[in-house]
């Protein structure tokens, strides 16, 4: 059982690695293998290829690695804590609230930079997720997890349609056409030197309660009597999922069912500990977001095919194939 | 390991659950605590136990507030085993039971020889060894209570709260959990409060009964002078025959009939 898991972790981590060498090495232009070796042995800026791979390639898969990890670990956080099979960061008004905020700035500035929009739409985030919290968890009590999913559906769908309001009345279509589609295209250093860091400190603060939800994934009143500390460990999560969701929409846009899909291919293969479930999740999500990104610019070059729809290709069957084999563990 | 409550007020939004209600929990005994539906035995239990702070009054663990008591240290003296607990169904019996000794662990330890000790032990005291491996969603309601179960006797602790520990049990297995009951209090000293519906129960395993009506102490005392026929109509609206238990002398209830309160039926 155990030679086991750990085979499966190991795959796992050959498949990403593999996969994330592929996302350097394949691509537009002919940049490939022997680049990426050249490149680490001496940059020559004169290069084209040595350009393509320091400025576009590498940014662009890490982009992709680290937007998949935030996206699996937010969404095992927000699993873990509502004990809702279904939570996953699409919910809790986030992407909504992205949406929204970067609909407003271009409606009201045109030509603001992508650093300005990044930064509209993790406030925007921000503001969905708080909204849903308050509102959710502002009587307290026993439900709040339902209560939660609830007032994350409904400020979900506010935000959204005051977002298409917007849209539609600022003629803003096509500008936020990167957003709806999501993906890590035209990320390079700049906007992942602002992204990372946040995500980074909220994989960190994910990691560090994955025991505490671990406990509450048993439910708050056995958490709390085997020393948990509930409210703590919301708040925490909460912190982090937004970190790591609001990071992750504000430079990739909308990219679904990672934050779904991720958690439970962890439990399947790491069993049903968040002190394990939650680092796996994050392994998986960046694995599946930078194979889509691969796939994304490799299926019909030069054209990008929209991540948000191959994730969904990805991730719908794996979830479909997990649910009828182990219908009991969700 | 003393436990008292201090005159304790909960409310929720506007309907009172406990009011003005004072206990002290003796150390080595068995407190059976008992009565209808609602009224607010399994808040007790939460408030003892730290998990609800109560509007007003307060619980003191050795004398001192449980409220400064860390929930890690409370973990360690006393486990709480709520009334319907819901485990993911993926998690294992010998995972829940793992649970168990969280307190005495730190958030990163691996389980080590102790901790694999008391759940082996847990697990044994239930009757779930060979269930061991099994996940909780495969198993029936009454073997997934005794792993619930093993999870609140692995943690080792000197006083142990159960709420309606029994209510999915046959009547096999309702029997063997009190002898196991018994056997934590004589033979290791445990302190145990447990919820039990069954007051014939209730009657022979406990040293105290205490009856809980609308949140307040109706009755409380040894069996013998707790179970009434008056305090049977009073608090649970039955009238019963009340005859003593051929092997243990302690009292039996039969109720026949629902009590109407009307004046011809007033005693
Ligand atoms: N989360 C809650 N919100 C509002 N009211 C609640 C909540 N939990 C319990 N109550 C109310 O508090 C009262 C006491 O509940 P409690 O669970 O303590 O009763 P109990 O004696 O354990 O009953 P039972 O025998 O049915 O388990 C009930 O009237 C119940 O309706
Ligand atoms: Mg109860």
């Amino acid at each position: 059982m155990i030679l086991r898991e750990s085979l499966r972790v190991l795959l796992v981590l050959v498949i990403m690695i593999s996969i994330f060498a592929l996302s350097l090495t394949q691509g537009a232009g002919s940049a490939d293998a022997t680049t990426l070796l050249e490149v680490l042995n001496g940059f020559d800026p004169r290069n084209t290829d040595h350009l393509v791979m320091r400025d576009l390639r590498v940014p662009r898969a890490l982009a992709a690695m680290m937007v998949g990890a935030a996206l699996g670990v937010a969404g095992a956080l927000m699993q873990g804590v509502t004990r809702n099979p279904l939570a996953s960061p699409t919910l809790m008004g986030l992407n909504a609230g992205a949406g929204l905020g970067l609909a407003c700035t271009l409606v009201i500035a045109p030509g603001a930079s992508f650093v300005a929009l990044i930064v509209s739409a993790f406030l925007g985030a921000g503001i969905g997720v708080g909204l849903s919290l308050g509102l959710g968890l502002a009587a307290g009590g026993a439900s709040a997890p339902l209560r939660l999913a609830l007032a994350g559906a409904a400020v979900s769908a506010l935000l959204g349609a005051i977002g298409s309001g917007v849209v539609i009345v600022g003629e803003i279509a096509q500008d936020v056409l990167f957003f709806t589609a999501g993906g890590v295209q035209g990320v390079g250093w700049d906007e992942l030197g602002l992204a990372a860091p946040w995500i980074v400190i909220g994989l960190l603060i994910a990691l560090l309660s994955s025991p505490a939800v671990s406990l509450l994934s048993l439910g708050e009143d056995v958490a709390a009597a085997l020393g948990a500390r509930v409210i703590l460990t919301r708040s925490v999560a909460a912190v982090a999922t937004l970190l790591l969701a609001g990071a992750a929409v504000a430079i990739a846009g909308q990219v679904g069912f990672i934050g779904l899909a991720a958690p439970h291919l962890a439990r399947f293969i790491v069993g049903q500990d968040y002190r394990r479930i939650i680092p796996m999740a994050g392994l998986i999500g960046a694995t599946l977001l930078v194979g889509a990104d691969l796939a994304a610019r490799t299926l019909n070059p030069p054209h990008e095919t929209p991540v948000s729809l191959l994730t969904a290709l990805i991730g719908a069957p794996v979830l479909i194939w997990i649910a009828r084999r182990s219908a009991r563990v969700l | 390991m003393t436990i008292e409550a201090r005159h304790l007020h909960f409310h929720y939004d506007n309907e009172t659950v406990l009011n003005d209600l004072s206990l002290s929990i003796i150390p080595g005994e068995i407190t059976a605590l008992v009565g209808p539906n609602g009224s607010g035995k399994s808040t007790l239990l939460k408030a003892l136990s730290r998990i609800l702070r109560p509007q007003s009054g307060e619980v003191l663990l050795e004398g001192k507030p449980i409220q400064s008591w860390s929930a890690r240290a409370v973990a360690r003296r006393l486990a709480l085993l709520p009334q319907s607990p819901e485990a993911p169904m993926g998690l294992s019996v010998r995972d829940l039971a793992g649970y168990g000794r969280h307190p005495w662990r730190r958030a990163f330890q691996g389980s080590g020889p102790e901790d694999r000790a008391a759940v082996d032990r847990a697990l044994g005291l239930t009757g779930m060894t060979s269930f061991a491996d099994r996940m909780l969603g495969s198993l029936s309601g009454g073997q997934r209570q005794r792993a619930w179960i093993a999870m609140a006797l692995s943690q080792e602790t000197d006083v142990l709260m159960l709420d309606e520990p029994t209510s999915f049990l046959d009547m096999a297995h309702q029997v063997e959990l009190m002898q196991l009951v018994e056997r934590l209090n004589v033979e290791e000293g445990r302190t145990i409060v447990i919820v039990l519906h069954d007051l014939n129960q209730a009657a022979r395993i406990a040293h105290r009964m205490v009856v809980l009506n609308q949140g307040s102490i109706a009755a409380d005392g040894k069996p013998a002078e707790v179970m009434t026929a008056q305090m049977l109509r009073r608090v649970f609206g039955v009238e019963s025959d009340l005859i003593s238990d051929p092997r243990r002398g302690t009292p039996l209830c039969l109720p026949y009939a629902a009590y109407f309160s009307g004046p011809d039926l007033e005693p």
